[in-house]
Formats: C-alpha cells, sequence, structure tokens
C-alpha cells in the first residue's frame, strides 16, 4: 500500500472522528489526492497519525455519547431531514406564470402535493437582509445586517456591512523580510444565532452550503461553506483582469485591465496576487487561430476561444516563507486581430484556504479533494466583467453554468450523505442571470432586440425545476423539502440619486469648490447637511451623538424624518411622468432590536422600476437626481418589499396565511422538537408534534 | 474562525445583564457583553483608512 495511500485512510478517519461528534455522515471518499495534502508537512503527518490513533481509540465512547445525546431528540421531531434548496431571487410572478403554462413541472408538483406561499421578504429586500433573517428568524436590528453596506460613524467611510477582515498586525522583521507573527482577523458582523447552531447544541447536525453572509463561518456542530462577503485573494469583491494588446486606454469598474508584452509571436503579462505579488505567464501561438498555449507556474494549457481553463491552482510568495494560494479561470475572448484574454478573480483556494471559508476548517478541502476545486468567492459569478465588455452573454452564461455545477455536486452530495439533520443550500445563479437578463422581459427598455438570449431567464428558470426534482427524489415520509427565495424581482430601467435631490432640496450641501460627482460621500459638508444616502436603499440623518459631525439635534429627528417622509414619498420622475419612490418606512417603527442605532433612519422603497442609481450607491452627489440605467445590470430587486415577494414551496401542508421569511427558523426548530427561543420573531409554519 | 477566550465578570453584574437580554432581543448573555465592547472599541479603535475600505468593496455588483 502506498504512503498517500495510508495518508489517505488516516484523512477519512480523522474526518469521521468529527463528522461523527455531529451526526451520522456516510463518507465515502478514499481518493488517491488526500494523502498529499498531507505529505506537505512531516509536522502535519505526525499530528495526523497521533489524532487519528486517539479518534480510533475514543470513538465507541464518543458514538455512545452521542446516541445518548441524540436519544430524547428525534423522540420529538417531526421529521428526520429538513432540506432547504434556496433559489436567491426566484420570482413569484414569473414561477407562477411559468408553472400555470406547463413548464415548471417538479415545482407545480411542490405545489400540488405540499404548498406553495408567495414569501414575505425583509425591508429592504436584500439578500444580506433576507438571508440573514432566514438564519435567524429575528428583524434586521436584531442580525444587524441593514444593507451590503454601512458606514463608520467617524469618517462617514462606507464600508462592508457583513464582515471585516483586518490584517495581521504584529511582524517579526528579518532583514528585508516581514514575518507576521498574528493572523488576519476576520469578524462575521452578522448578529443573533442561526437555526443551525441551536440544532447542533441539539445533537442535529447541519450542513449548511453558500447560504449568504456566512464568512467567516462560525464553530457549530456540523458543516459550513461560507457564501456572500467572502474576498478574493486581494481583498475585494472580485476583480477580474483583462490582458489585451489592443493599447486603447480605458478604465474598468470591476477589474483592471494589462496590456500584454510581445515578443515575436509570444506574448508576456503578469496576474496580480495579494499585496505586491503576481505571477508571469506567457501565451503562444495554437494549431489553429482560435487557439492559444498558455504556460503559467511551470504548467501549459490549451486555450480555446470562448471556453474556460479549469480551475488553475497558484501559489504566490508573500515574503520568505509564507505564500498564499489561489485558483483562476481564463478565457481567450479574442484572437484575430489582436488578442484579448480574461481571467477571473483570483479567488481562495479551497483545498488550501488563505482564509477560513468552511467549518470544520478541512471541509472545503474535503469538498475540493472530493468534487473537484471550485468558486470561493461571495459573489462569484462576474456581473462586472459582462456590464464592462470584457465578456458576452455566452461567457457569463458559460460562468454562471459551471458555478452551479459545482453547487449541484456540493449540495447533492450533502444529501447522500445526511441522514439525519438539515441540509440548507442556496444556488445564487437565479439571483446574477436575473440581474444582467432581466432587460430581455422588459418590454420598456430598449434594448431587447433579438438577441438569442432572450429566453434565458425561462430557461433557467426550469432548469431550476429540474435542480427541485432532483431534490424531491429524496423526500420520503421522514423528510421535508422547502424550496424558497428570498426575494423577487423586478427591471431596473431608472436611478434615483437621493443625495442629488437632498442636495437641490437644502438638506445637503458640499463643501466650496468640491466639484459634484464625487463617490463615498467625499466633499460633502457635514457642518451644514442634514441627511445623506449611500448603499441601496437607506437615507441617514447626521445625527447629534452618533455621526461624528451630526448637527441633528435627536429631538429633532423625528420631525426631519417626518418631514423626509412627506416630501419623498410619491417622488415623480417628470421625465417618465411615473411616481419613483412608493413608501418610506421610518426604521423606528418597522425595526425592534439591539442594533437600531446602525440602521438607516429611513428605508427606501423605490417603486417597480427604479433603483438607488450606482452614484448614490456609492455615496456620490451628482446634479441630477434621475438617470437612465444602460448597464446590462437590468434588474432588480432594491424596491419596496411589497413588489419583491419571495417564493415558498414546501413538501408538505403548510400552516400560514402570509408566511415571511423569519419563518423558517422557527419551522426548523419545531420540526425537529425543539422550542424557538422568545427572542426569535418568526413563527412556526407547522404545527406541533 | 471567531476563536473565543473566556472572561470572568461579577455574579451580580451578570445576573442583572441575564435580566434583560431577552427583552432587549440578544440571543445570549455573550452577545450583549460583545455588543457593550463593540459599541466602547468604535469608539477607541484606530479606523481603516477610506482607500482600504473601498478597495474592500470594488467588485460587488451591486455598487459601480
Amino acid at each position: 500500500m502506498s504512503i498517500a495511500r495510508i495518508m489517505a485512510l488516516f484523512a477519512l478517519a480523522l474526518f469521521q472522528w468529527h463528522s461523527n461528534s455531529h451526526q451520522p455522515f456516510d463518507l465515502a471518499y478514499i481518493g488517491p489526492g488526500a494523502g498529499f495534502a498531507f505529505l506537505g508537512s512531516f509536522l502535519t503527518i505526525v499530528l495526523s497519525l497521533i489524532a487519528s490513533l486517539l479518534s480510533f481509540l475514543i470513538w465507541p465512547f464518543r458514538i455512545l455519547y452521542l446516541a445518548l445525546r441524540r436519544r430524547g431528540r428525534f423522540g420529538k421531531a417531526q421529521v428526520k431531514k429538513v432540506i432547504f434548496l434556496g433559489l436567491d431571487g426566484l420570482d413569484p410572478k414569473l414561477t407562477e406564470r411559468w408553472m400555470e403554462e406547463g413548464k415548471l413541472p417538479n415545482l407545480s408538483r411542490l405545489r400540488a402535493e405540499g404548498s406553495y406561499h408567495r414569501l414575505r421578504t425583509t425591508c429592504p429586500p436584500l439578500s444580506p437582509v433576507a438571508w440573514s433573517t432566514f438564519a435567524t428568524g429575528v428583524n434586521p436590528a436584531k442580525h444587524n445586517i441593514f444593507d451590503f453596506l454601512n458606514r463608520d460613524l467617524r469618517t462617514y467611510a462606507p464600508e462592508l456591512s457583513s464582515a471585516r477582515v483586518r490584517p495581521p498586525t504584529r511582524f517579526w522583521k528579518i532583514g528585508p523580510w516581514k514575518i507576521p507573527l498574528t493572523k488576519p482577523t476576520v469578524e462575521l458582523r452578522r448578529k443573533s444565532e442561526p437555526f443551525w447552531k441551536i440544532l447542533g447544541r441539539n445533537a442535529i447536525g447541519s450542513t449548511i452550503l453558500r447560504v449568504p453572509i456566512t464568512f467567516p463561518p462560525e464553530p457549530f456542530e456540523g458543516r459550513m461553506l461560507s457564501a456572500m462577503s467572502t474576498p478574493d485573494l486581494l481583498g475585494t469583491q472580485g476583480s477580474f483582469t483583462l490582458f489585451t494588446t489592443n493599447p486603447e486606454r480605458c478604465s474598468l469598474e470591476g477589474g483592471t485591465r494589462i496590456l500584454f508584452t510581445q515578443e515575436g509571436s509570444t506574448l508576456h503579462a503578469r496576474l496580480k496576487g495579494p499585496e505586491a505579488t503576481s505571477i508571469p505567464f506567457r501565451l503562444t501561438t495554437g494549431k489553429t487561430d482560435a487557439e492559444r498555449s498558455l504556460e503559467i507556474a511551470g504548467r501549459t494549457w490549451l486555450l480555446r476561444a470562448g471556453e474556460y481553463t479549469p480551475w488553475i491552482r497558484l501559489q504566490f510568495a508573500l515574503g520568505k516563507w509564507s505564500k498564499v494560494r489561489g485558483i483562476v479561470r481564463f478565457m481567450l475572448t479574442k484572437t484575430l486581430p489582436g488578442v484579448s484574454l480574461y481571467a477571473t478573480a483570483v479567488e481562495i483556494d479551497p483545498e488550501n484556504p488563505a482564509l477560513p471559508i468552511s467549518h470544520p476548517s478541512y471541509y472545503a478541502t474535503y469538498l475540493a479533494k472530493l468534487l473537484g476545486s471550485f468558486a470561493t468567492l461571495g459573489m462569484a459569478e462576474d456581473t462586472w466583467a459582462l456590464n464592462e465588455g470584457a465578456i458576452d452573454e455566452d461567457a457569463f452564461l458559460k460562468q454562471s453554468k459551471l458555478i452551479q455545477e459545482e453547487r449541484e455536486k456540493m449540495f447533492f452530495s450533502a444529501l447522500d450523505h445526511t441522514r439525519r439533520g438539515v441540509v440548507a443550500c442556496v444556488f445564487d445563479t437565479t439571483d446574477r442571470v436575473q440581474h444582467m437578463f432581466y432587460r430581455y422581459l422588459d418590454p420598456a427598455r430598449g434594448d431587447r432586440g433579438e438577441s438569442r438570449h432572450a429566453g434565458v431567464i425561462e430557461a433557467l428558470y426550469r432548469d431550476m425545476d429540474r435542480v427541485a426534482g432532483r431534490a424531491l427524489e429524496y423526500v420520503d415520509g421522514n423528510t421535508m423539502l422547502f424550496v424558497l427565495s428570498d426575494h423577487g424581482f423586478c427591471s431596473f430601467r431608472r436611478g434615483v440619486n437621493l443625495n442629488s435631490w437632498l442636495l437641490q432640496n437644502g438638506y445637503l450641501f458640499l463643501k466650496d469648490g468640491v466639484p459634484e460627482g464625487l463617490g463615498y460621500l467625499e466633499g460633502i459638508d457635514w457642518q451644514r447637511t442634514r441627511a445623506y444616502t449611500f448603499g441601496l436603499s437607506g437615507v441617514y440623518l447626521n445625527l447629534q451623538g452618533r455621526e461624528a459631525q451630526g448637527i441633528v439635534a435627536i429631538e429633532n429627528a423625528s420631525a426631519l424624518k417626518a418631514e423626509l417622509i412627506g416630501k419623498l414619498t410619491a417622488l415623480r420622475d417628470d421625465q417618465m411622468g411615473e411616481v419613483a419612490i412608493q413608501a418610506l418606512y421610518d426604521s423606528e417603527t418597522i425595526y425592534n432590536g439591539p442594533y437600531r442605532d446602525a440602521a438607516p433612519d429611513l428605508i427606501t422603497g423605490y417603486a417597480s422600476g427604479y433603483r438607488a442609481s450606482w452614484s448614490a450607491a456609492v455615496g456620490a452627489v451628482t446634479s441630477l437626481v434621475f438617470e437612465d440605467n444602460t448597464k446590462c445590470w437590468s434588474g432588480d430587486h432594491c424596491v419596496d418589499p411589497s413588489i419583491v415577494p419571495g417564493v415558498l414551496f414546501a413538501s408538505r401542508p403548510l400552516e400560514c396565511d402570509n408566511p415571511g421569511i423569519e419563518d423558517l427558523a422557527p419551522t426548523v426548530l419545531r420540526l425537529f422538537g425543539i422550542a424557538p427561543p422568545q427572542w426569535m420573531e418568526g413563527k412556526p409554519l407547522v404545527p406541533t408534534a | 474562525m471567531a476563536d473565543k477566550i473566556s472572561v470572568k465578570l461579577s455574579k451580580p453584574l451578570c445576573e442583572r445583564a441575564r435580566g434583560i437580554i431577552e427583552k432587549a432581543g440578544y440571543s445570549s448573555l455573550e452577545e450583549f457583553i460583545e455588543h457593550a465592547i463593540e459599541r466602547d472599541l468604535a469608539k477607541l479603535e484606530q479606523t481603516e483608512s477610506k482607500e482600504d475600505l473601498i478597495r474592500k468593496m470594488k467588485g460587488l455588483g451591486y455598487l459601480e
């Protein structure tokens, strides 16, 4: 037996030991690659041997202990297994229409044999907010996620609301080298407690795959793969690179454009990594005009125009002793005349993650060894590359499909290996493809054209119906399936810049001489400004005692909010003859919880067809209140929550008239015979056993 | 991954806190204490540079 084989057996044993501490989990992976992960370090091998030996010795005792813990638990449960199939952004209007037309047979079957409802979403109806409510069963003021962005109250700098990554703070300097003595810290800013932690405490394990706002993963009795907010190796939310021979200069919002250097017929460039690192590569001519050879990190890959490479694993050296591993896909997007090569963001390598992306930490490695490498970036489908023409519609759809296939493998592998507990998996493809292709469903958009992708959203819904059909095969008397979405969708035709409206109406001021259009709340005269906006739905007062340079006295805040609600509700877009804002919500009225201070003071409920403009979302003040949205990103859901409810299918009838996404967490607890805690606000949708 | 450490607090203080956590909407005493510390840290800690914060948001599909 080879050393690799022996190591693989020990790796399996170690995994079984941990798995059995959570729930029964029938694993069958003894791949030839698993051992190599342990051969990298002699110390790791020794520790693995000791851990494996210990695991064998205490295994019977752990099994006995867990059996005793579980004995009462499943006795009270109505199910042995609950499956959540999350289809981000699946819209009820489209779903109902295509069910009526017979195009979604599996979802129709679920509706007929179980139940179907429109699912009330959160205010605002954004994925980070809604999925956090799904996990915790509470309103945003109890889980602290109100938007994609929040702000630093001392500097007014917008920042990501869900996670904070801080670099190492202490270093050891030896000559030119700088060795970090502390690890980078990653902080999850979603508060409260997700249902899977409560289940875990009750000896019921869960497998949570790519449910948004799970980065970094929290320890609990189960397995988790992080999703939304997971950065790439550059620390961004996804930065592609376009390598090109075209010397024309143009700036890209979501990526970087790099000019090849040419030596004869060979093209050279460097792929940027973290800090100041980069990896050189070269392209040489292929057998045909549509082919090139890519030589990178000692390996050669054949590139064919319009086809993605597999994930290529790369290693970036950060100093003498520190290495960071990433994965990237390339696609040749143009070969004649000139050459363009698209590279995805350099994502965290799941086989050797630079940051924690799974719980237990080796779960990502296990999945990569078992199923192949996979996208780890929070929002992996490269919407900016399509917006900016770095890739075309075909390339975007291919990329989305590849990511969906990875997700399907993980989801069904987890279902195959789970006898008891929860399996929850969220598919993002539905959201991303609708964002980019909704223009083909909107008669008011002028760019519908005759594209062969005009039917792509219908095809996507049919494909998701297929996935639901596969999940249905796992349903039996002891297993309940939920198919749900966090919000629906509508068209995004016109953007609204409320900073501009506030400027024009005397609530916001720019410093003297500052030009309009600066992003990230730059140039605002805080000594005179009473209200401002950034992000996708919030309006904030510049409040004394909260904002560093606040001028609105607390006793005047209510009157100012009422004044803004009065003026902005039913705000008209005269050019289109339409109402742009349906309602404004006072966060003091709609939220209740300890984190309400971090919430926007007003939440804007935009009318269908409108959204915070691209400039307003980054806190810019422009001269125009309304502007056309001409990007491929043409569908959205950052509107009034009444316009974009989600969907909820269940394999059993539910007891409810108007279910909300906050009801799912208490429902799954009740299904397993656990009383929902008092702080949880949702109501169980199933009766007690 | 969030590493945790134990901190000793006076029993009477914890009992007082326990009395209000449900009403305040916290899921646990731990969450309440962490929130209290975070609120003060936010006032005292050095802020990240605006450039760093902006870089971290780059690529988010919803933002230009």
